[in-house]
């Protein structure tokens, strides 16, 4: 029985040893060299680590993140679809051979309206006689601006709220949650409309309109995961340290809640620049000279049967563009789940 | 749990045991008319004395030569002060139900009318079964929990009147080390920003030392301080009980309630953590109170023990009296559950089984809690709760029928 033996691994030193002798001699090879001590840490850890599975986490929440994310290959993808992206937006002018707005009349009128792919324009032109591949590559953008402005402020919002709400709780939370209620109620891309009827037509409606109707969601993961964090004994441990709620928000809820907002967030970014899309292909998005991939795609709608490249390329970014996003927040939630490591 | 080993268990706190000359109970709670009669009885159930024992003041109060009491007025040998003083603290969990319209449906009565001391440099044992109120007595009292009812009082001041900064203030003088050594270290931060974190919430950081301070604390514990920028998942379960203690010890607090801290951790590591704590304890004159299940660790740890049975405190006594002469049945039980590493032994006494589960504290039996599941039950146990009572010595008992008896 383990009192039993417990009893006996006190009593076995000899007498007056036990104290100061017996813990030195444990730790004597710890403290000798680093060498050594590594070799005993990762000895003695074996037994515990396996047991709690669980508490084995990350170095820096980061380091073992990437050091997970390396190992799926669809995230990598998503990564590189996302990286891709990023470079498109910075370096449009780069890449772009044409300009946008460069409307070619004569080359418009040569193929009565839009012109299928050539070696000069690879995606074709549009009704306007202007160059697809320009248009598409100014219009990463548009969606990249939408995915970060719109997440921010969703971020923002749910963040705040959701701390608020997950780690005091009681009426804030009750407060707060009723709020979310009512945004989850609102058909999502009918609020936007609405909100961007009301404020004008525009990308930063656009932003404002997702970011608005998005923070429920943020707000309630951060919540629940809170909930959870909140009770652990570090959090009690700091309290009984006397940490002000500031820092035990700060330093011990909010960096151990993060991980399924993270995650959210990510697959978020793709998911506004679809609803991006979606209105301005209802033409209540982007105002028409910008280039944007819903905007195209609507210009295409005329030409559906006759010249479906006018759909087909915005359409490939649009797909491509959130299928990364998802690709990079499956592999974060894979990389960032506790129970799956 | 022979005689042989208890005196030697006890030497390397030589100091300690040294010094401790009269373990007698300062309290004024001892009755003189109880004394009368127990002298007789304890002549009686008194065993053979002990080669070294170290608390010659039982012997002689056992052989029934003097009834002198010595407890009341005079102070309380070597612990200092008293440090620390529960009364008759209570919290209660409401149980409710429903989303918005919240009701209330029933109570759970953790802790119920529970009442304790402490006094400098002593250490404070209370045992009991899971879900029997240890932990949530240890939270009220740190108040990381507000208590129901009751007051506590350290140092003379009673800290549930405390606002949030005298608490705060408070919080360097009481800490707590937790069970769970893989629970109780925040993940996401290194070894040493856990240690120095105290430091730095109460603004000592550099006034203490700093990094030196925090290294020093590090080997103290029986750390390598190099390791202060590892993440707490790379050390093993006694290694990590190590850095909670080191935070702990940080900002050199009088008292520190242990909370089960070596439950978790396997039977070699255990005895390690249970000598620093010694250690500790002699060098900083700490005071502890040491919750745990395991009986044979509180009586190796202890000086004096409390036993608790669903949220009431059942017998308290020193603790050579409480393990060798318990009064109160479930403590007979408990006691008798302890296995004694002699076969011969082992098999000529009787174990206490006791029938039946821990009733629910959501509605616990009526007057006295046991009465359920004792053999010694009469309709006056479910009738009237008895009192916890001084049956001599500052040995408290809550039962009708409290007879000492040998069950180890």
């Amino acid at each position: 029985m383990a009192k039993d033996m417990k009893r006996g691994a006190t009593d076995m030193p000899p007498v007056g040893a036990i104290s100061d002798e017996q813990v030195e001699d444990v730790l004597t090879p710890d403290q000798q060299t680093m060498a050594g001590t590594a070799t005993a840490i990762s000895t003695s850890a074996g037994v515990p680590a396996s047991t709690a599975a669980g508490a084995e986490v990350a170095l820096t929440l980061w380091g073992d993140v990437w050091r997970r994310l390396r190992k799926n290959r669809l995230a990598i993808i998503g990564l590189g679809i996302v990286g891709v992206l990023l470079i498109t937006a910075v370096f449009a002018p780069l890449i772009a051979p044409y300009d946008t707005n460069d409307q070619r009349i004569d080359v418009a009128s040569r193929c009565s309206g839009p012109c299928a792919p050539t070696l000069k324009h690879w995606m074709g032109t549009d009704q306007l006689g202007r160059d697809q591949f320009s248009r598409i590559v100014y219009g990463a953008r548009v969606s990249v601006i939408v995915g970060v402005f719109a997440v921010g402020i969703a971020l923002a919002l749910g963040l705040a709220l959701g701390a608020l709400s997950g780690y005091f709780g009681g009426a804030i939370d009750a407060l707060v949650m009723r709020i979310a209620d009512v945004f989850f109620a609102f058909p999502y891309v009918l609020a936007a409309i609405v909100l961007i009827i009301a404020i004008g037509q525009g990308v930063g409606s656009i932003v404002v309109a997702i970011g608005i109707f998005a923070w429920a969601t943020i707000a309630r993961l951060l919540r629940a995961s809170i909930l959870s964090t909140k009770e652990t004994e570090y959090v009690e441990a700091a309290r009984a340290l006397g940490a002000n709620h500031w820092r035990i928000i700060t330093r011990h809820v909010m960096p151990n809640s993060m991980a399924p907002v993270i995650v959210y967030a990510t697959i978020l970014i793709g998911s506004a620049i679809l609803t991006e899309a979606a209105l301005s292909f209802l033409g209540i998005g982007v105002v028409p000279p910008t280039p944007a991939w819903g905007y195209m795609v609507n210009a295409g709608k005329p030409f559906l049967t006759t010249r479906p490249y006018m759909i087909i390329f915005p359409g490939i970014a649009i797909v491509f563009t959130v299928l990364g996003f998802i690709f990079l927040g499956d592999g974060l939630r894979d990389s960032m789940d506790p129970r799956l490591r | 749990m022979s005689n042989e080993d208890t005196p030697r268990k006890r030497t390397p706190s030589a100091a300690k045991s040294g010094a401790r000359k009269s373990p007698a109970k300062a309290t004024a709670r001892a009755k003189t008319p109880a004394k009368a009669k127990t002298p007789v009885k304890r002549g009686a159930a008194s065993r053979p004395a002990k080669s070294a024992a170290p608390r010659p003041s039982i012997r002689e109060m056992s052989g029934g030569a003097t009834v002198t009491d010595p407890a009341p007025t005079q102070p309380a040998g070597t612990f200092g002060e008293e440090l620390l003083r529960v009364e008759h603290l209570v919290k209660h969990f409401p149980v409710l139900r429903g989303i918005i319209f919240k009701s209330k449906v029933g109570t759970v009565q953790a802790v119920d009318d529970v009442s304790l001391s402490i006094r400098q440099g002593e250490t404070l044992g209370v045992v009991g079964e899971s879900g029997c109120g240890k932990s949530t007595t240890a939270r009220t009292v740190l108040r990381l929990l507000e208590p129901t009812s009751g007051a506590i009082y350290y140092n003379g001041q009673d800290i549930v009147k405390f606002n949030k900064d005298q608490m705060r203030r408070l919080r360097r003088e009481m800490q707590i080390i937790f069970q769970d050594p893989f629970a109780s270290l925040n993940p996401r931060m290194t070894v040493r920003s856990i240690v120095s974190e105290p430091l730095v919430i109460h603004g000592i950081y550099e006034k203490s030392g700093g990094a030196k301070y925090v290294a020093d604390l590090l080997e103290r514990v029986g750390l390598n301080p190099e390791h202060g920028n590892r993440y707490p998942h790379e050390f093993s379960g006694g290694q990590r009980q190590r850095i909670g203690v080191a935070r702990a010890l940080a900002l050199k607090p009088k008292l520190i309630i242990c909370d089960e801290p070596v439950s978790a951790l396997d039977v070699s590591v255990q005895a390690q953590i249970l000598n620093l704590l010694e250690d500790l304890q002699n060098e900083f004159g700490l005071t502890y109170m040491f919750i745990a299940h395991d009986l044979s660790v509180v009586r190796h740890i202890s000086d004096r023990v409390a036993v608790m049975y669903l949220g009431k405190v059942v017998e308290q006594a020193d603790r050579d009296t409480l393990y060798e002469r318990p009064m109160h049945p479930y403590t007979q039980a408990l006691i008798s559950a302890v296995p004694i590493p002699d076969p011969q032994k082992e098999r000529d006494r009787k174990r206490i089984i006791l029938e039946g589960d821990l009733p629910s504290p959501l509605n616990p039996p009526p007057a006295c809690r046991f009465h359920t599941r004792c053999w010694k039950a009469q309709q006056i146990c479910r009738d009237v709760e008895p009192p916890l009572e001084d049956h001599g010595n500052g040995h408290l008992v809550a039962c009708h029928f409290a007879e000492e008896a040998k069950v180890l």
